[in-house]
């Protein structure tokens, strides 16, 4: 217990102080930069939390380089980001109907209705409160659960049994996101083969390069996702402003904001909060489910249990606390397979990991929270598991974000009504200009600018087809990870060619992939079969 | 006409820049064989700054990470041989592994200077109870299973060599750099590993005990650890941190460039030597030009040496 303070102190205090000793404020400015902005974009309509994070990870990789000093003050402006754009979602869709972020979108069954009875101030305060509340909530979770998890993977799992766990979260994923589960599989399998291009693993030299020397450390993956998630959007943003020029309509008028939120009706938000967020944070801890699903099940939830369920999508507080609550715990549970596992869930998990594999020697799983012993040899250096203190200052940057979010947040969620919203046609290009420079400049020049046009189109035709995203950046991202996990178990285990099916873990993980994969097929035969 | 071309002559004797004095026509990249935050990668990215305050070079430094360095040496292999692109890996990726490649050849680089050299060692965990190649032999021959983690396909023969020399059985597990090696011992997945400088913090933890060395001398952490020399088995797996260019490179740049790093690496304040002294003791090691291209050439010979008998 007292080795567990200690860390939990050094961990705080590498957050504000240098290695030398001296004061350090950067991490926290950047978390409240990251907050801001996070809010701001977070109530763009067509804007979200991982897009942002998309372009901003390049340009403060530029800014701040790629040493272990490096690491929090990109990973707190990343943070921030992550969660302001969680709180500042809600603000259109209550105001104006039209959600800032996809997650926001239930929140318009409600806070709409109640900003049109007049109450607006009203409804953005729930929005608020709630979020923030669930997001703390959330946190609290995976502080607790991430060291508990990660020391029992250690403790149980070996190399098979890593391996069927990465198999099964990529099933797991591909059968719960969007609404064609063989469309999601596919996307993840692309993804995956599409990874393979330059390994070098094999320890034959570099593979499927086409005899291009600079592929040879595999694609530049900041470009190549930049690629697949932002430039695709704006292509297809593009087409659609082409297609519906004809269509615009008059920016919607800001209705009447009425009074505010009392802390006595805050008071009897709790329970429905402490719902919402329980949702949420179990959602949220699962792969690939997204905030959506979460919000959908809470706000179904919230009503069956009412006792007034006719209220509901006719403005009642109870459904914006239900949807805002369960949508914002997600984003803090999603970092326990990373923390945990090195496994992301989502886009906001994608991005974390991106950060961190990119910038000095710290390393997402379970090997991060062991609990050396701290000793120190006087005039020459202390001995403990740096990994653990950087998990711990990673905590904290979220513990200052959720505070930035409580005061800041308030504040600027009530003036983002009186914000004049930036026009799309002017949004797209700067976007586009500041991906490709991005791209240009982090991986290594003209090869980062090829791989993110070629993985806009991949993307693009991925979107036009209906194929949800994540999938693919998933199972780009994981397969080296999947690939040295199996050549390990295989070569530790003598060359066994059973060596996946020796143990019951394994057996038991894979069996469930299988059966995922089952259904899948069902589904998509059933559904075939319909039509 | 004598005028003429005597003029001429001496117009050019004091035109030409004399190479001494050579000077980079424009910024310095210095492309890293290593990933990010890695030894190589440090060392090389206080050099490049030490060189800038130094001579007023701009250095930018550049990661290619991959494949014990090669994915860097095949892209510097193609480069101009003016000194404005130089590399910075292992001596392992030119004395060991192009023998994996057809288009690589230790031929192919102008060796300029070393900096440092490795810690390299057999590694348990301290829960284990060994702390020598004894105790790893009397388990394996208890019936444990032996996984030994290494980064490359030097240091992975360099195990099956210790195995066979103990007449036991081990199975591989092959991990991203040093670092996953650790990670691999730590976390249980691996219970030999194989440790060139990364293993500091977690052998003076206590984590971890060092069962031999595998330099010509103890490494520092375990001054009464012996060698594998000392046990008998004809294996030295140490190597050393380089600098190098395309071949062709004039032997003025290269001696020129080498001398700056020897300035620095010798100042006691310099930023890169105390990195250097903390993570490899006991000081850098600056083996530069022809004594260092003798040295590559003759450790690959070795290195094609061990491989003929390994296969056999």
């Amino acid at each position: 217990m007292e080795l567990l303070l200690q860390y939990v102190g050094y961990g705080m205090s590498s957050v504000f102080f240098t290695a030398e000793g001296s004061l350090w404020l950067m991490p926290l400015f950047m978390v409240v930069i990251g907050v801001v902005i996070g809010i701001l974009i977070g109530a763009m309509p067509g804007m979200s939390g991982p897009f942002a994070m998309a372009i901003a990870l390049p340009v403060l990789i530029s800014i701040f380089g790629y040493t272990n000093e490096a690491l929090f003050p990109v990973l707190g402006c990343l943070i921030g980001i992550m969660k302001g754009a969680t709180v500042g979602g809600a603000v259109p869709a209550i105001l104006f109907n039209t959600p800032g972020t996809p997650d926001a979108f239930l929140t318009t069954l409600d806070g709409y209705p109640m900003a049109q009875k007049g109450q607006g101030r009203k409804a953005i305060q729930t929005a608020h409160f709630a979020s923030v509340m669930g997001d703390n909530f959330s946190d609290l979770v995976l502080f607790i659960a991430a060291p508990m998890i990660a020391v029992a993977v250690e403790r149980v799992l070996g190399l098979p049994e890593k391996s069927a766990l990465i198999i099964l979260s990529l099933c797991f994923m591909a059968a719960v996101v969007g609404d064609a589960p063989i469309k999601g599989l596919l996307g993840g399998l692309l993804g995956m083969f599409v990874s393979l291009i330059g390994s070098t693993m094999s320890g034959n030299g570099p593979r499927l390069t086409f005899g291009v020397p600079e592929l040879g450390a595999g694609l530049p993956l900041t470009s190549a996702i930049l690629g697949v998630l932002v430039l695709s959007e704006v292509l297809v943003a593009v087409e659609d402003m082409r297609n519906s020029r004809l269509k615009n309509a008059p920016p919607p008028q800001q209705p009447e904001m009425g009074p505010k939120l009392t802390w006595r009706e805050r008071v009897t938000m709790m329970p429905g909060i402490l719902r919402g967020a329980c949702i949420g944070t179990a959602i949220g801890a699962l792969p690939g489910i997204g905030t959506t699903t979460a919000a959908t099940l809470s706000y179904d939830w919230a009503k069956r249990r009412s006792k007034t369920p006719e209220a509901f999508g006719k403005g009642t507080p109870d459904g914006v606390v239900a949807t805002e609550a369960s949508n914002s715990a997600v984003s803090g549970a999603n970092l326990i397979p990373v923390m945990s596992l090195g496994i992301p869930g989502n886009f906001a998990a994608v991005f974390i990991i991106l950060a961190v594999e990119s910038i000095g020697d710290f390393a997402f799983g379970p090997q991060v929270f062991r609990f050396t012993p701290i000793t120190e040899i006087p005039g020459f250096d202390t001995i403990m598991n740096r990994d653990l203190v950087m998990a711990f200052g990673l905590f904290t940057m979220m513990v200052m974000a959720n505070f930035v979010n409580w005061t800041a947040g308030g504040m600027l969620m009530g003036l983002m009504g009186h914000l004049v919203r930036i026009p799309k046609d002017l949004m797209i290009p700067v976007i586009l200009t500041v991906s490709l420079t991005a791209a240009y400049v982090q991986d290594g020049g003209y090869l980062g600018l090829l791989t993110a046009c070629a993985f806009a189109l991949i993307g693009y035709a991925l979107r036009r087809l209906n194929i949800s995203i994540l999938p693919f950046v998933i199972g780009f991202l994981l397969a080296p990870t999947l690939e040295g996990l199996v050549r390990g178990a295989f070569t530790a285990s003598g060359g066994d060619p059973y060596f996946l099916l020796k143990s019951p873990i394994a057996l038991v993980m894979l069996a469930v992939s299988l059966f995922l994969l089952f259904r899948m097929v069902r589904q998509a035969r059933e559904k075939g079969t319909l039509s | 006409m004598k005028r003429i071309l005597l003029g001429t002559a001496l117009a050019l004797f004091f035109v030409t820049p004399s190479l001494a004095d050579w000077k980079p026509d424009g910024p310095i990249r210095l492309w890293i064989g290593y990933g990010a935050g890695g030894g190589t990668d440090v060392q090389g990215r206080t050099l490049a700054k030490e060189i800038e305050a130094l001579r007023g070079w701009q250095v930018i430094p550049e990661n290619k990470a991959g494949d014990d360095g090669t994915v860097m040496s095949a892209q510097l292999k193609d480069a101009a041989p003016d000194g404005q692109t130089l590399g910075f890996a292992i001596t392992t990726t030119y004395d060991f592994a192009p023998m994996n490649s057809d288009n690589l050849s230790p031929e192919d680089f102008t060796y300029i200077t070393t900096t440092a050299g490795s810690q390299m060692a057999v590694l348990a965990r301290a829960e284990s109870g060994w702390t020598s190649l004894e105790d790893l032999k009397a388990a394996a021959e208890g019936g444990e299973q032996i996984v030994w983690a290494n980064w490359g396909t030097q240091v992975e023969a360099g195990a099956e060599i210790v195995a066979r020399s103990l007449g036991i059985n081990v199975n591989h597990l092959r991990t991203k750099g040093g670092r996953g090696a650790l990670n691999a011992l730590v976390s249980m997945d691996a219970n030999v590993a194989w440790g060139g400088g990364v293993q500091k913090p977690l052998v003076e933890a206590g984590q971890l005990n060092i069962l031999a060395s595998a330099e010509t001398g103890p490494v520092a952490l375990a001054p009464e650890a012996p060698t594998l020399k000392d046990k008998g088995i004809d294996l030295t797996l140490g190597y050393q941190y380089i600098i190098t260019a395309p071949a062709g490179l004039p032997d003025e740049i290269r001696d020129e460039i080498a001398s700056v790093v020897k300035e620095i690496l010798s100042d006691p304040n310099s930023e890169t030597r105390q990195f250097i002294e903390k993570q490899y003791p006991p000081a850098p090691i600056l083996t530069q030009g022809a004594e260092l291209r003798e040295q590559v050439l003759t450790g690959y010979m070795a290195n094609e040496k061990m491989m003929k008998e390994l296969q056999k």
